[in-house]
């Protein structure tokens, strides 16, 4: 499937298929999960992230039975159709964003995804604490769907970012690798 | 005679707590300590008009001036936060000058507009904590602050600055 492709179902599905749920509602349940994640972890935002892409991949898990279901969606051929997928017809679906596909590594086997807009982090500002802006990674709930969803589909991806524009980088980027094809005799989840 | 500017813009908290206050030009100087004394006493005014207020608007508008020199506006957001704007009318003395005439009713709105929505987003940080972070509750974030300062140095009277900064922050926040 093209790129082109990708972008038309992606436009498709969400207009058509998807109960939309107001912006700031989503931002700031997100924001007091994190916040409240600091607090309980006393700001060690090391734990913090771990316990982040813990809760996306469980979120992953489910939510890819989800998205199967509202784009009919096949199986992709490789590698860069998946990460196409993911760009165009995965974010765009829930959260009506498409960052894009780039930096690809010559064996195709990792990417970079480049968020010019994430709805997660409006308002935010991390704390002026001299470590947060060097540790944690505000949305890191998202490598972690993107690692449970993609496992359900029998693909290991270590998913993890390497800029953040709240940290002052100049783009938010996460960095997505395929680890291994997991084969079909392995029940998914067990490692 | 120079036209009016911003020379102070303060926010102060339901519980009439300093949040922030910006002074203009920014760099510290014994004015202050002076912006200071002007915006406490604003309070007092807060207080005296608010049973008289039914219209349910939140623009106080002229609070008091001082020897034609110097006028503080206020406006006060449903949850009790009370932003004001001291003007510095730049009359300096001369009686036929236009000083007290400078700032038409409402012309203001706009920067009160621009400041509330900044004050929203604000509030709206995860990591924003209304009291917390020492130092009796003063605002320390540099988002925040820059905002106050690009609106009250962008003003100018006749709805240009002012006007405009609130259009562009309201859509970020609808946005």
């Amino acid at each position: 499937m093209s790129a082109t492709k990708a972008a038309r179902v992606g436009e498709d599905v969400w207009k058509t298929r998807i109960d939309k749920v107001n912006a700031e509602l989503v931002t700031l349940t997100y924001g007091s999960i994190v916040a409240q994640l600091c607090r309980d972890f006393e700001g060690d935002y090391l734990e913090v992230n771990k316990q982040l892409e813990k809760m996306g991949y469980n979120i992953g898990l489910r939510l890819i039975e989800d998205f199967l279901a509202k784009t009919n969606m096949g199986k992709c051929a490789n590698f860069r159709e998946t990460a196409e997928t993911i760009a165009k017809v995965g974010f765009k679906v829930f959260l009506n964003i498409t960052p894009t596909v780039t930096n690809w590594t010559t064996d195709n086997k990792q990417f970079s995804l480049i968020f010019e807009e994430n709805p997660l982090a409006d308002f935010v500002e991390l704390p002026d604490d001299g470590r947060a802006q060097n540790e944690l990674w505000y949305s890191n709930m998202l490598c972690g769907v993107l690692r449970g969803a993609l496992e359900m589909v029998q693909m290991q991806v270590d998913a993890h970012f390497v800029g953040d524009i709240l940290r002052g980088n100049e783009v938010t980027e996460m960095r997505v690798t395929l680890v291994r094809i997991i084969d079909d005799e392995l029940p998914p989840g067990e490692d | 005679m120079s036209t009016p500017r911003i020379a102070c813009i303060a926010l102060i908290s339901r519980n009439n707590s300093p949040l922030h206050l910006h002074p203009f030009p920014s760099s510290p100087s014994p004015a202050t300590l002076k912006y200071h004394f002007l915006t406490h006493a604003t309070l007092d005014v807060f207080a005296a008009r608010l049973p008289l207020k039914f219209n349910g608007d939140s623009d106080f508008g002229l609070l008091y001036s001082i020897d034609e020199e110097l006028a503080a506006y206020g406006w006060l957001t449903n949850t009790g936060v009370k932003i004001v704007v001291i003007i510095d009318l730049g009359g300096g003395g001369g009686g036929g000058s236009a000083a007290g005439l400078g700032v038409k009713d409402g012309e203001l709105k706009g920067v009160f507009r621009a400041l509330q929505t900044a004050y929203i987003r604000l509030v709206c940080n995860p990591f924003y904590e209304e009291g917390g972070g020492g130092a009796g509750g003063v605002v320390r974030s540099r988002r925040f602050v820059e905002e106050v300062r690009r609106i009250g140095e962008g003003w100018a009277p006749g709805g240009g600055g002012g006007a405009g900064a609130g259009a562009v922050g309201e859509r970020g926040v609808v946005g």
